[in-house]
């Protein structure tokens, strides 16, 4: 049950012009507000799938408004965006309470992809799976088993968790950097194609040899698994 | 202009000034209270001295009584002492005082009064000793503190020419330490002068004697080397930037001039693609540059935690490994279990892999990631096969925005072995070159405890 409707407290207008165009255009209903007091105000709504907090704000700051948030039990998921780019300041952003957190400035397909993420994870709740399915592709995940069709595939143990990354986010664009952190648990940026040679080794494991590719390559953002 | 009144120079000669005034002022002050106090006591003990002779003398000679011998004596020629011998009801007896001076108690004390004698003009100041006596009389003697008053007067004299005289003396050692203080800090002074954008290799000279001058000198020769060093990095930085940056950006307004003359849509969204790619190469520089700047300027040390670096050498060897296979080379790693070092586990990550990197895309053969423990540090060793950085180019590659023209000319952002350098100072480690025959390394060094850091530490 997972809303699309998202709240956008941002109060850099042009900022705010571009998310909003951007969201909508992928069907989220948004509603913006320019600072923390009115953000806090509509968060306690619940209604909205997601946040996309600022972090500097007039009169209440980001981080005020996410703890005042929390407080108040709000449990919606909140994505920080800010200028402040450092591993400490990311860090201080999460243990703060936000889900994720967004360095200024951003390519829109990261923001999207990861909102996309959020509002997953808000969707589905806490729930024990034993095994993961797209089309004939399927993960036992107690037995650590692959297979396709009836083929058995051996993978490497970090292949395995990739493709358990790609499969839990069926559907949704994963980025590249959200592929490290996701399954190297490292955050910076890749400088050459690393996450790249990693998809694609793991994609002719999967997909070599069937009409039905599932690992697309989404141009600009990432990767998207799925048929 | 020197403002003479708030200068350190008028300040600094009036202190001086005053304080040797003072110091002689109190000293000429205690010595003439010494001498005042040895004198009162000298005369006391004359006072007293003569009382008892009177008695003594009166006591041993059969043929004079008391009376006679205060008779003679107080009538002898040029005595200028004093002598009263009064009856039980306060008769003279005999004396050169017609009576008793009021204020003298007849018990044995000294008392200082003015009196006059009866040969006498005027009144003179006289140290008395008096007593009663067995028989009921009471004997007063007298000392003349005339000749204590003179030497007391003259000695004050003698130190009042000692101080008038010094007064001189004074404003001279007052202008000479204020003027030798003022040459010293001339030449700092001098130094800080010349110091400037056209010449940074001014320095103060010291003397080697540790003392307040020569520290100051040293202070500012330090900060003139960090200026220096600094306003050398600028230009170096200015420089790099404009250059990485104007290239991208310049073949990025190339490319987006090309598509605008084309109507091909085909040609639009290749060379959209093709500008995005510039544009990430951009970004790129521009975000290594600040994780370079924030690293130099210390900052993140605050965030510091454990960081497994067993854990990290095996998960980048991981990451690139088949990088390195798609590429026919081979990584490997290997190394020491549980090394755990204090550190931004991200940054670290990020030194590592772009060595890694670097070894990729500019070395050669087989790459191997090993990690030792040296005892008082931790080393992660990337070597390859391949000549590596040539070593008249070494002390170039290992500086901030240092670059080589191979980097520079390929697609990374050359700023690799900066960055990895910079987090190396961070975390209060280093980054060094090794090579033998036929491998080269570049290693990263990692003091166990923080503190043996030779990054200078941020003064508080």
């Amino acid at each position: 049950m997972a809303s699309n409707k998202i709240l956008l407290v941002e109060d850099d207008q042009s900022t705010a012009d571009f998310i909003l165009k951007g969201l909508n255009e992928n069907g989220f209903v948004v509603d913006h507000v320019v600072d923390g007091r009115d953000g806090l105000f509509h968060a306690t709504d619940e209604s909205y799938g997601a946040i996309v907090l600022d972090r500097l704000l007039p009169g209440m700051d980001g981080m005020a408004v996410l703890a005042a948030m929390r407080a108040a039990q709000v449990e919606t998921p909140v994505l920080i965006l800010s200028a402040l780019g450092t591993a400490e300041d990311r860090v201080a952003g999460l243990t703060a309470g936000s889900d994720d957190y967004l360095v200024k400035p951003f390519v829109f397909a990261e923001l999207l992809a990861r909102l996309k993420l959020m509002l997953r994870k808000g969707g589905q709740g806490v729930s024990e799976e034993t095994s993961l399915h797209c089309e004939d592709l399927s993960i036992d995940l107690l037995r650590r088993d692959v297979r396709r069709g009836d083929r058995a595939i051996d993978l490497q143990p970090r292949e395995y968790r990739l493709l358990e990354y790609l499969m839990r986010h069926q559907g949704i664009v994963v980025t590249r950097t959200m592929l490290l952190e996701g399954v190297w648990e490292y955050h910076f940026d890749p400088g050459t194609n690393v996450i790249d040679v990693h998809v694609s080794r793991l994609r002719k494991k999967i997909d070599e040899g069937n009409d039905v590719p599932l690992i697309q390559t989404v141009r600009g953002a990432g990767y998207r698994f799925g048929k | 202009m020197l403002n003479w009144t708030r200068s350190f120079f008028l300040r600094g000669v009036w202190l001086v000034l005053l304080f040797e005034i003072l110091v002689a002022g109190a000293v000429a002050l205690a010595a003439l209270q010494l001498a005042k106090a040895e004198l009162s006591r000298s005369d006391a003990e004359t006072a007293e001295t003569l009382f008892e002779d009177m008695l003594a003398v009166a006591n041993v000679s059969k043929a004079l009584t008391l009376e006679d011998v205060v008779a003679r004596r107080s009538s002898s020629l040029g005595s200028d002492d004093l002598f009263l011998l009064i009856d039980a009801n306060d008769r003279v007896i005999a004396g050169n005082l017609a009576r008793w001076p009021t204020g003298v108690p007849a018990s044995r004390t000294f008392v200082e009064i003015e009196a006059t004698a009866t040969a006498m003009p005027d009144s003179r100041k006289y140290g008395v000793f008096a007593a009663t006596l067995d028989n009921g009389s009471q004997l007063l003697v007298g000392h003349s503190l005339e000749r204590s008053e003179r030497s007391l007067t003259s000695l004050r004299d003698a130190l009042l020419k000692a101080v008038l005289l010094a007064f001189p003396l004074a404003v001279a050692a007052a202008w000479l330490v204020v003027k030798l203080v003022d040459s010293r800090l001339r030449d700092v002074e001098d130094a800080l002068e010349k110091f400037n954008s056209d010449n940074l290799s001014q320095r103060i000279e010291l003397n080697g004697s540790q003392d307040t001058f020569d520290r100051l000198g040293e202070i500012s020769n330090r900060m003139m080397d960090r200026i220096a060093e600094l306003v050398e990095e600028l230009r170096i930085v200015t420089d790099s930037v404009a250059h990485d940056l104007r290239m991208p950006l310049t073949r990025l307004k190339n490319r987006l001039t090309e598509a605008q003359a084309s109507d091909d849509i085909a040609v639009h969204v290749e060379i959209n693609e093709l500008a995005t790619n510039e544009l990430d190469h951009v970004l790129s520089i521009l975000t290594q540059m600040l994780q370079i700047g924030r690293a130099e300027a210390g900052i993140g040390r605050e965030a510091f935690v454990a960081v497994d670096l067993s854990g990290l050498v095996h998960d980048m060897a991981e990451i690139f490994g088949p990088v390195a296979e798609d590429a026919d080379r081979s990584l490997t790693s290997s190394g020491a279990k549980a090394a755990s070092v204090t550190g931004q586990p991200d940054l670290l990550a990020r030194a590592l892999s772009n060595l890694v990197e670097n070894a990729l895309s500019y070395g050669r053969g087989a790459i191997a990631v090993k990690l030792h423990d040296t005892g008082d540090a931790f080393e992660i060793a990337v070597e390859d096969e391949g000549p590596g950085i040539p070593p008249e180019h070494e002390a170039k590659a290992l500086r901030r925005f240092g670059r080589l023209d191979p980097a520079r000319a390929g697609g990374g952002s050359g700023l690799g072995l900066a960055l990895a350098s910079a987090v190396m100072r961070l975390h209060g480690g280093t980054l060094l070159l090794a090579r033998s025959k036929d491998r080269f390394a570049v290693i990263l060094r990692l003091p166990k405890s923080p503190g043996n850091s030779d990054y200078p530490a941020e003064r508080a």
